[in-house]
């Protein structure tokens, strides 16, 4: 066997342990096969392969709790941007409130009292004026 | 590959919140898991955040898990990808701080903590594995040493069958020489 038909030969060998070869190749390796390097080889492959089948890794015991502690703490993050847009409004809320207390105070402390015609700005019309304003017309227009 | 009916119950409880389903789940399959990412990536300290990355994407997606395939498939095809993309990330990151251009080897494997019976074969194995291209690892992880048939693996890396049949031919080839090198 040359070179060239050597290699081919090993090629066969090697498909023949993933793949169905078609009659003719499996004669051809049948009669390879014979030599007894090439014998010997198929023989390292195969040992190699269930050297590789037998390898096997794992993690420690306390992977799993590992696991879950890690998917805890992503809930943990995936809640901080609700958690900051709370925080943002409620800050928000409380400015709103004290702009709020402001006016209210400061409505008091010039009118002397809060209702509702003071707090809306309508304390000097009459309601008879605020009839004639609401239907006032421009006519110069 | 086939299909375990006590899967879907787990699968059922832990789609209700049940987080010792989960956890048993994990337990079930994390060596499943870690053959792939260790067979991928060497027993390197990353390949436990990468496992464990795994299982929460599995958990993140419990609800799209429609069982067409099996659980242990499912979480197959995350491990396989995640570590592609691992090892990706890491070829960029070293190519970015080594200008001498040199092909770039992961860090040498730790022994700590491993029975000694199984460490001289699956260390010689581990290092060897570490020589190939990964694609080419790829294809023999989960044919030679996870067992899925070759179309499976087709699958599984999203590549044609001849394309699996020529890289395992060549990966053997390759691992061979390194084998008979390291005097196995």
């Amino acid at each position: 066997m040359n070179k060239e038909e050597r290699e081919k030969m090993m090629d066969l060998l090697y498909a023949s342990f993933d793949r169905k070869l078609k009659k003719a190749e499996q004669e051809q390796l049948k009669q390879a096969l014979s030599d007894p390097e090439m014998e010997a080889e198929a023989v390292e492959i195969r040992n190699m392969r269930e050297m590789l089948g037998k390898t096997s890794w794992d993690y420690g015991d306390d992977f799993a709790g590992k696991v879950l502690q890690r998917l805890a703490k992503e809930k943990v993050v995936e809640m901080e941007p609700v958690r900051q847009y709370f925080t943002v409004f409620r800050r928000m809320a409380l400015a709103g409130v004290a702009a709020l207390m402001i006016l209210l105070i400061s409505i008091y402390f010039t009118s002397g009292t809060l209702d509702k015609e003071t707090l809306f700005g309508v304390e000097s019309f009459s309601e008879d004026n605020l009839v004639s304003y609401l239907l006032y017309e421009d006519f110069n227009e | 590959m086939e299909k375990n009916a006590g899967d879907l119950e787990l699968l059922e409880m832990a789609r209700g919140g049940d987080q010792r389903a989960f956890a048993e789940i994990v337990e079930k399959y994390k060596g499943r898991v870690a053959n792939v990412v260790k067979g991928m990536m060497g027993d390197v300290p990353e390949a436990e955040d990468v496992g464990q990355e795994v299982f929460i994407r599995f958990y993140n997606s419990l609800d799209r898990f429609r069982g067409e395939s099996s659980l242990a498939t499912y979480l197959t095809r995350i491990a396989i990808n995640l570590s592609l993309n691992e090892l990706k990330r890491k070829k960029r990151t070293y190519s970015l701080y080594r200008e001498d251009g040199e092909e770039q080897r992961w860090p040498e494997v730790s022994d700590e903590g491993r029975p000694e019976e199984k460490r001289d074969t699956r260390e010689v194995v581990e290092k060897a594995l570490q020589q190939l291209e990964d694609g080419y690892r790829a294809v023999v992880v989960l044919r030679l040493i996870e067992g899925y048939s070759t179309k499976e693996t087709a699958e599984l890396l999203g590549i044609p069958l001849g394309t699996v049949l020529s890289r395992l031919s060549r990966a053997q080839k390759q691992l061979m020489e390194i084998l008979k090198n390291s005097r196995i």
